[in-house]
């Protein structure tokens, strides 16, 4: 190797022009280009030993064609000369028309610069792809429709369009204004919603699924229900997300509404079968003391008949005293009346009684019922007609006792408010299809304030009789269970003045309580 | 950050939602606004020398009107059947609910929140139903979201068992 002849001018071109020197070699060629001296490491840039007098275009051929060169200085930076190796190669001329080649190591600032490239290039090339994508994409405009549409793709959501402007308020929004949007972190719904999504997103034809409402805030915390689509069309996947706030707010309203009735009807439901629960309470204590009070009393009826009986003692007596001892016998029996009555009706309350079915004569009803009422029937001088239809041809099936007690009451109560000299009348018929037995008074009737609240158990208020009589405002409660009891039914057409009819229906045989 | 995904299901009006806003917030409403879908809340809780990040799915409750889709239960780690004491069908909504729950997790930690324990006095779910579950290992706790009280522990509780059964 023969040292280059720096000339003044070549000097203050290398101190100068040449950057710092990483691997600097230094070619030094004649007029005709070829090699006069050289120095450096030549061999990084070489592929063979050179010679003098080699010539430049052989020795260099990616130099082929540069030397003399068309400027002067001519600098090439960034030369691939071998894979992977760089160099900044300068070819200046001198005064001496001889030529000068300087070879710079660029190899780690290519790397560096390449890497840079790539990157930048690669952020370009995709931006141009998604700009494509929603240039000619049907989906691109439906940010118009209120949808937030994406492409997914290699796992990734990529925006579609622009925005819409719920998207815009939410509290996530900074996640999803992204090149790349964190789909999962700003709705993590979404997460469980892509189980659901694969089935269409992997298949080959076109398809779609809905996913289900949830919802979000708002910065200003406002609710906003969305609701996602996943949709394949052409080979593409999209994830589109809507606001269902109007139709959110609508089935929210529905729900709602449906869910508090029912939350009410529960709490009405839970009340009745507490106030049932005290129902059954109060009649199991009224049937408790009601049973016991009957001996007590029954003992007082016992001693007064006694002493009314006792002629030694009555002789003792004035009459103002007489009078007082058959009032107390008097009022004991009524005392006694209204226990029993009041006994009868908290069992039939509390359903503690069963019913022995069996098939008699009406007309055997009629009878005992007549008997049971006779001396108040004497007292008031009232007349008993039984007009059973064709006498003895109904036979019916029923409790006996209990229609007997029944029929006892409402006869009793017909005599009641029936005047002195009146008529009552206990009979059956057949009428369009079912039987019927009915008590009618000539009584003084009632208006329909009183008729239409007459069998609901024990009312305060019971009306005097037409001889000052005293009734317990049971009698006519335990009519109705009684007969709700046998499945039939009871009415009553009345009218002030008029009298009553009280008319037990009976279904069609078959029908069985 | 550790990140477990808990589910809350049960009947709806048991619950659920206030018991997140009362756990997420420390806020109650007396109001009861129906859950339509799945609202999502998060909450970092530091257990067993971990922080988590609890991500909370309030599911809408489950009646005639809207059946909780198995699909969202995918990915818990764990979750809690909610049920309100005062009412005794939504017991047996949250023991429907366990199966399918158990199966879509792969039977990961749950616990049965009995809540408005405030209103124990009216609670129509028996002594006898829960000694039951008891006895099947369940774990319960009596809730109530109105006053506060063992929200925090329910929390603790079953994001400690998630954290054992990783």
């Amino acid at each position: 190797m023969n040292r280059p002849e720096f000339t003044a001018a070549i000097t203050d071109y290398i101190i100068s022009k040449i950057p710092p020197y990483i691997g600097l070699a230094i070619l030094q060629l004649n007029e005709d280009g070829q090699l006069i001296n050289w120095m450096g490491s030549i061999d990084k840039y070489l592929d063979k030993k050179p010679d003098k007098h080699s010539d430049i275009e052989t020795l260099a051929p990616f130099l082929t064609g540069m030397i003399p060169p068309m400027i002067n200085p001519m600098v090439l930076p960034h030369i691939q000369i071998k894979t992977g190796h760089y160099a900044e190669i300068h070819i200046v001329e001198d005064e001496l028309m001889h030529f000068w080649v300087f070879f710079v190591d660029q190899t780690r600032n290519a790397e560096q610069l390449q890497q840079l490239l790539q990157e930048v290039n690669s952020t370009r090339l995709k931006t141009k792809e998604t700009q494509n994508q929603t240039d000619n994409n049907h989906f691109s405009a439906f940010h118009l429709l209120d949808f937030a549409t994406f492409i997914y793709e290699n796992e990734s959501y990529k925006p579609l369009g622009n925005q819409p402007v719920w998207m815009k308020e939410l509290q996530q929004a900074r996640l999803l204004s992204e090149k790349e949007v964190a789909m999962t972190e700003a709705f993590p719904f979404i997460e469980v919603f892509q189980y659901e999504a694969a089935t269409c997103w992997e298949g080959k034809s076109d398809a779609k699924i809905e996913s289900g409402i949830w919802e979000e805030e708002t910065i200003t915390g406002r609710q906003i229900y969305l609701k996602a689509i996943a949709l394949h069309h052409d080979q593409i996947n999209y994830l589109l997300i809507r606001s269902v706030n109007r139709e959110g707010r609508q089935d929210n309203q529905l729900i709602q509404k449906a869910r508090e009735q029912k939350l009410t009807l529960d709490q009405l439901a839970r009340t009745e079968r507490e106030l049932k629960k005290l129902l059954d309470f109060k009649n199991q204590f009224v049937s408790i003391v009601s049973h016991d009070l009957r001996s007590p009393i029954g003992a007082v009826i016992g001693i007064a008949n006694l002493l009314l009986q006792d002629e030694d003692m009555l002789q003792k007596l004035n009459e103002n005293q007489k009078e007082l001892l058959n009032d107390i016998s008097d009022e004991m029996q009524r005392l006694l009346d209204y226990n029993d009555k009041l006994y009868h009706w908290s069992n039939l309350e509390l359903g503690n009684f069963k019913i022995h079915l069996k098939n008699f004569n009406i007309n055997e009803l009629g009878a005992y019922v007549e008997r049971m009422q006779q001396m108040k029937l004497k007292q008031k001088s009232i007349t008993l007609v039984q007009d059973f239809e064709n006498k003895s041809n109904f036979e019916l099936l029923a409790d006996e006792t209990l229609l007997g007690q029944a029929l006892n009451n409402l006869v009793g109560n017909a005599v009641k408010f029936t005047p002195e000299g009146g008529t009552i009348t206990i009979g059956s018929r057949v009428n369009k299809g079912q039987y019927e037995i009915f008590v009618r008074d000539t009584g003084i009737g009632m208006p329909e304030s009183v008729r239409i609240k007459l069998f609901e158990g024990f009312t305060r208020k019971s009306t005097m009789g037409t001889f000052g009589e005293k009734g317990t405002g049971l009698g006519l409660g335990i009519v109705r269970k009684i007969i709700e009891a046998h499945n039939f039914s009871i009415h009553v057409e009345s009218e002030e003045g008029q009298g009553s009819n009280f008319i037990i229906s009976i279904p069609a045989a078959g029908e069985k309580p | 950050m550790i990140k477990k995904k808990i589910a809350m299901v049960g009947a709806f009006a048991v619950g659920k939602t206030s018991l997140v806003q009362r756990f997420v917030r420390s806020i109650f409403s007396e109001k009861y606004q129906t859950t339509i879908g799945v609202k999502i809340d998060q909450k970092e809780v530091h257990i067993n020398g971990e922080d988590v990040t609890l991500l909370l799915w309030d599911i809408h409750g489950e009646d005639d009107f809207m059946k909780v889709k198995p699909t969202y239960l995918i990915g818990s780690s764990g979750y809690f059947l909610v049920a309100d004491g005062t009412r005794a069908d939504t017991y047996d909504t949250a023991l429907k609910l366990h199966e399918m729950a158990s199966s879509v997790t792969k039977n990961a930690p749950f616990i049965l929140l009995i809540n408005k324990s405030d209103l124990q006095d009216t609670w129509e779910i028996t002594e006898n139903q829960i000694e039951n579950l008891i006895q099947q290992d369940w774990q319960i706790i009596y809730t109530s979201a109105k006053e506060g009280t063992n929200v925090e522990d329910a929390f603790v509780q079953l994001t400690q068992s998630m954290l054992q059964n990783q």
